[in-house]
């Protein structure tokens, strides 16, 4: 949908305006710093959620453009983005952990997602999955090999996503009148091996098989777990909100060695 | 009778820690034909399951018959025996025109239109391929003299092999009309079995992956998903000796 002037309705952004690779950050807080990684980065706009940043990475033009909380926003996002020319996304954000081995300060590149959100829902079949694109998933992974910092115990990890749509749900179950079904469900998420929870890659990731187009994730971890029940340990300590503030710039780091990756890739096919 | 499972009458010592698993039991020669020193073990029910070696490792071949139940049984009896990869080699009608007959599809994920994988986990929980192994197979699959062209992309997994195509919309549910609804979420093939390999893996801290010949007459065979399947296991049998095991989670 464009607005009079030709510029795509809620993003306010027409063709020409963002490269074919999008870094997709949650929050707008976050796009500085992810353009501080282009060559020659400008501010092209900033309506509602939406703020992007364009710039060159290796010579070829991509942008960044925050999408807000959620499903909802999130894909109008990446279809508004799709709508003038964009084909590769990869979302930055920041996740919780749900299993002991994914630690404060790790990444979790999402192979899969868990599709708890309602977005999904009203563009494919509960059936369909959310999956990432695998190009994007490799890409992603090479460039996160040469970010582990093993020694202090900072690493990153490939597996499933719980994408919820409530972020008090999640925190606050027993408050909610459908704790039974949060508790249910959440356990059957564990037990089939997801390793993180955030707000809105099976949103994307459905939307981008509709697309056509290619869309990977990866987060930055905010907490650790303990023990069968799942105690949560925030950053609290100043060590650990250490580990988390700095591991913005490790997270962004690696989705623009990716985007490389894929620059590379892309040119030798 | 010592501790052998239940419909596979399978022992410890009949298997190592990967598998490739196939509907029909006649193609289990073919799959072991790129194995060396294979050997039949057993053959109870639709469940043949053969013996070899790949890289001095002993790869199992067992067939698991038509469709998601008999599938899932055979990745819990292997899993109960230690088995921690799995690589289904099969068939797989295509939803054109996103794919064609003769094209090998690896599986990234798969839409979960069977019964089975709502006995393990919710319907949000996506049956998505181990992601290491399908690397490997991608890689193995790029070396290959003569190369293979492999497409990679969601599959769709049915109970319902002759369900029907074309409804009249005003007498039933939409539900019925799917291959229109896959064909626009770009889904390449269908098969009977995927999904609920990939979600009784994830649940039972298994490795899996799929390869599917696409059909339409049912008359090819299975031996470039099984050559693909032997090599790539090959590959990562050689990677699992060097990395860490924390890829079971990927």
């Amino acid at each position: 949908m464009v607005t009079k002037e030709g510029l795509q309705f809620h993003i306010r952004l027409k063709e020409g305006d963002v490269g074919r690779y999008v870094f997709l950050p949650g929050d707008p807080g976050r796009c500085e710093g992810i353009a501080s990684l282009f060559d020659h980065p400008q501010k092209i706009a900033y309506n509602r959620e939406y703020l992007t940043y364009t710039g060159y990475v290796d010579g070829v033009k991509v942008s960044v453009m925050s999408t807000g909380i959620g499903g909802p926003s999130a894909t109008i996002a990446i279809e508004e983005l799709a709508a003038i020319g964009a084909d590769t996304f990869i979302r930055v954000g920041t996740g919780g952990s749900l299993h002991e081995r994914v630690q404060l300060g790790d990444v979790v590149i999402a192979n899969g997602a868990i599709r708890m959100d309602g977005t999904s829902k009203e563009y494919m079949q509960p059936q369909f999955p959310a999956v990432a694109d695998f190009q994007v998933v490799k890409a992603l992974e090479d460039a996160a090999k040469n970010h582990d910092d093993v020694e202090n115990g900072l690493r990153h990890h490939v597996g499933i996503v719980k994408n919820k749509d409530s972020y008090y749900g999640q925190h606050n179950p027993e408050r909610m009148g459908v704790e039974e079904e949060l508790f249910a469900k959440h356990e059957g998420f564990v037990y089939g091996g997801a390793i993180a929870g955030e707000m809105e890659s099976a949103a994307l990731f459905v939307a981008a098989s509709v697309l056509g187009v290619r869309c990977g994730a990866i987060f930055l971890i905010g907490n650790n777990v303990r023990g069968s029940d799942q105690q949560m340990d925030r950053a609290s300590s100043g060590e650990s909100t250490r580990r988390f503030y700095g591991g913005h710039g490790r997270a962004n780091k690696i989705a623009v060695d990716a985007v490389r990756l894929l620059i590379q890739r892309d040119q030798a096919n | 009778m010592e501790n052998r499972t239940h419909f596979t009458r399978l022992t410890r010592e009949d298997v190592g820690r990967y598998a490739i698993i196939t509907e029909n039991p006649a193609d289990c020669e073919i799959i072991a034909s790129f194995l060396e020193d294979a050997k039949t073990i057993s053959y109870h029910r639709e469940f043949k399951a053969m013996l070899g070696t790949k890289n001095r490792e002993r790869i199992t071949v067992l067939s698991y018959g038509i469709g998601s139940p008999s599938a899932a049984i055979a990745v819990e009896e292997l899993a109960s025996l230690g088995v921690d990869t799995v690589v289904r080699v099969g068939f797989a009608t295509p939803i054109e025109p996103n794919a064609q007959p003769n094209d090998i599809v690896l599986a990234t994920a798969a839409v979960k239109m069977d019964g089975t994988c709502a006995d393990y986990v919710p319907m949000e929980f996506p049956a998505v391929a181990n992601y290491v192994l399908n690397r490997t197979l991608e890689q193995a699959a790029a070396g290959q003299n003569p190369g293979i062209t492999l497409k990679l992309g969601i599959v769709e997994s049915k109970d319902a092999f002759y369900r029907p195509k074309e409804f009249d919309r005003t007498l039933i549910t939409n539900e019925f009309i799917l291959d229109r609804a896959w064909r626009k979420g770009k889904v390449l093939c269908s098969d009977m079995e995927t999904a609920a390999i990939f979600v009784v893996s994830r649940c039972r801290w298994v490795r899996a992956a799929s390869i599917s010949r696409v059909t339409s007459t049912g008359e090819e065979d299975i031996t470039p998903c099984a050559r693909l399947a032997a090599e790539g296991l090959g590959q990562f049998i050689e990677l699992d000796k060097t990395e860490p095991s924390g890829c079971l989670l990927t």
